[in-house]
């Protein structure tokens, strides 16, 4: 899974979000270290809706602009548990190795 | 529109997300442009270059994702049907420029096979040789019809992938139930038989042009082939020879691919709009006509060549062979499908029921 997918669908993880949303809840949560740029945000979120990831919710004009928001499907909870447990173990398998060595 | 954004700003942000496909940005300019407003835009008279790189190269991939495999988009090119997955490539592809595209996918290939025959044929007729601009007119001038059909075009494809002129998927009826037809084949019929006619009493002129100037030869010596005319008398006739050849291959053509048209017509039955219009009748011929003039006073071989390729694509290689195979078929079933005497007028089937 791309890094962006994985963020996006993190940041979805406790309720729905717009654009910006998801690029400031990244930057957040990361601390600072990813930077979501607008096209690989769309480019991401086309992908993970086309694949059922994430859905549309509702729009709300702010300012006369559009936003629109999104959250998870099932499935996409699904995935990202299954992307997070497959971290965590690959992460795990690594310190284990590294406590042993030391 | 009010997205609060500096006009400039905007513009060029429009500009950039032409780096995504047709379908994304019809669902999402308003919203990248709001989330723009919202992260970087204000104040700025212009987006920042990494703002602007990372949309590019996003737009690049989205792209590529939608984009069929090399070889199903060359078989999509020779006229072939793409399966329903690349659905939303297909309706990009057919809206925008799309005749230039079609244009430029059938002419590229072939004006290079040409190019490397062209050598080939110098070495082998010195004074002949074929010249590219011949060609490249050519391809101009075949391409004439498709501007005029371009929502015939996109109609016959979207057809041919079971999807309405919406680009919502068609009920599926079964195929082998002719549910209206359409009476061109009435009026290709004696055309066939006009052009055999007038193909035999051209056999002379053709064969003098043949034997006086080789293959390539340039009647009235004013176009990119130059060949020495030895013989002035025969000027005129050879001039006439090769409109007469032009305008026979060019309704050759029409006619060909009409009746292969009119055949999968009756085969591919819908209830929708008919696929076969006469105008695109009338502008072909029009066609052949212009190509046959200007053929026969630029030398007939490497403008009319060309042009016939195009206005014979308009059928698509794939398209033929499936043609050729529901002409085999109705000729192995035996069953004539009646056509209706009046001209496009449709002719609903008889209550069928549904086999799903």
């Amino acid at each position: 899974m791309h890094e962006a997918s994985y963020f996006i669908l993190a940041a979805l993880a406790d309720g729905e979000r717009h654009g910006y949303g998801i690029v400031q809840d990244i930057d957040v949560m990361s601390g600072g270290r990813v930077r979501l740029g607008t096209g690989t945000l769309y480019g991401a979120l086309e992908r993970l809706t086309s694949d059922k990831l994430v859905v549309p919710t509702r729009e709300e004009v702010v300012g006369g602009r559009t936003r629109r928001f999104y959250r998870l499907t099932q499935r996409g909870r699904a995935v990202l548990v299954e992307e997070v447990e497959r971290l965590e173990s690959n992460a795990a398998v690594a310190r284990r190795r590294l406590t042993a060595a030391t | 529109m009010t997205t609060g954004l500096d006009p400039s700003y905007e513009r060029l942000a429009r500009l950039l997300l032409h780096a995504f496909p047709r379908r994304f940005r019809a669902l999402r300019t308003d919203e990248i442009l709001s989330t723009l407003a919202e992260s970087e835009a204000a104040g700025r008279k212009r987006p920042a270059l990494s703002t602007a790189f990372d949309i590019v190269a996003a737009g690049l991939r989205e792209r590529r994702r939608g984009h069929p495999p090399l070889l199903r988009w060359i078989w999509y090119c020779l006229g072939g049907t793409l399966p329903p997955e690349y659905r939303g490539w297909l309706i990009d592809d057919l809206s925008g420029w799309y005749v230039l595209r079609r244009t430029l996918r059938f002419a590229v290939p072939f004006i290079a096979v040409l190019a490397v025959l062209s050598r080939v044929m110098f070495v082998v007729a010195p004074n002949g040789g074929m010249p590219l601009a011949g060609f490249a007119i050519g391809t101009a001038i075949g391409t004439i019809p498709y501007l005029f059909l371009r929502g015939h075009l996109r109609r016959r494809v979207l057809k041919q992938h079971g999807l309405d002129e919406e680009g919502q998927p068609l009920p599926t009826l079964p195929v082998s139930v002719p549910t209206y037809c359409v009476t061109e084949a009435y009026r290709a019929r004696p055309l066939l038989v006009a052009v055999g006619i007038a193909l035999i009493s051209s056999m002379p002129f053709t064969l003098m042009t043949f034997f006086h100037h080789g293959v390539l030869g340039s009647p009235l010596g004013l176009g990119p082939v130059t060949v020495e005319n030895p013989n002035v008398d025969h000027q005129w006739a050879v001039g006439v020879a090769s409109l007469v050849a032009a305008v026979i291959v060019g309704l050759i053509s029409v006619v060909w691919s009409r009746s292969l048209w009119t055949t999968i017509e009756r085969h591919a039955a819908s209830q929708t709009t008919p696929v076969v219009d006469s105008d695109v009748l009338t502008v072909t011929v029009c066609t052949a006509v212009i190509v046959a003039s200007v053929g026969g006073a630029f030398g007939i071989v490497p403008l009319v060549l060309p042009a016939v390729m195009l206005v014979a694509s308009g059928c698509g290689p794939a398209l033929i062979a499936v043609g050729l195979r529901a002409k085999r078929l109705e000729r192995q079933s035996g069953r004539a499908i009646p056509l209706p005497l009046t001209r496009r007028r449709m002719v609903p089937a008889p209550a069928q029921p549904r086999q799903d």
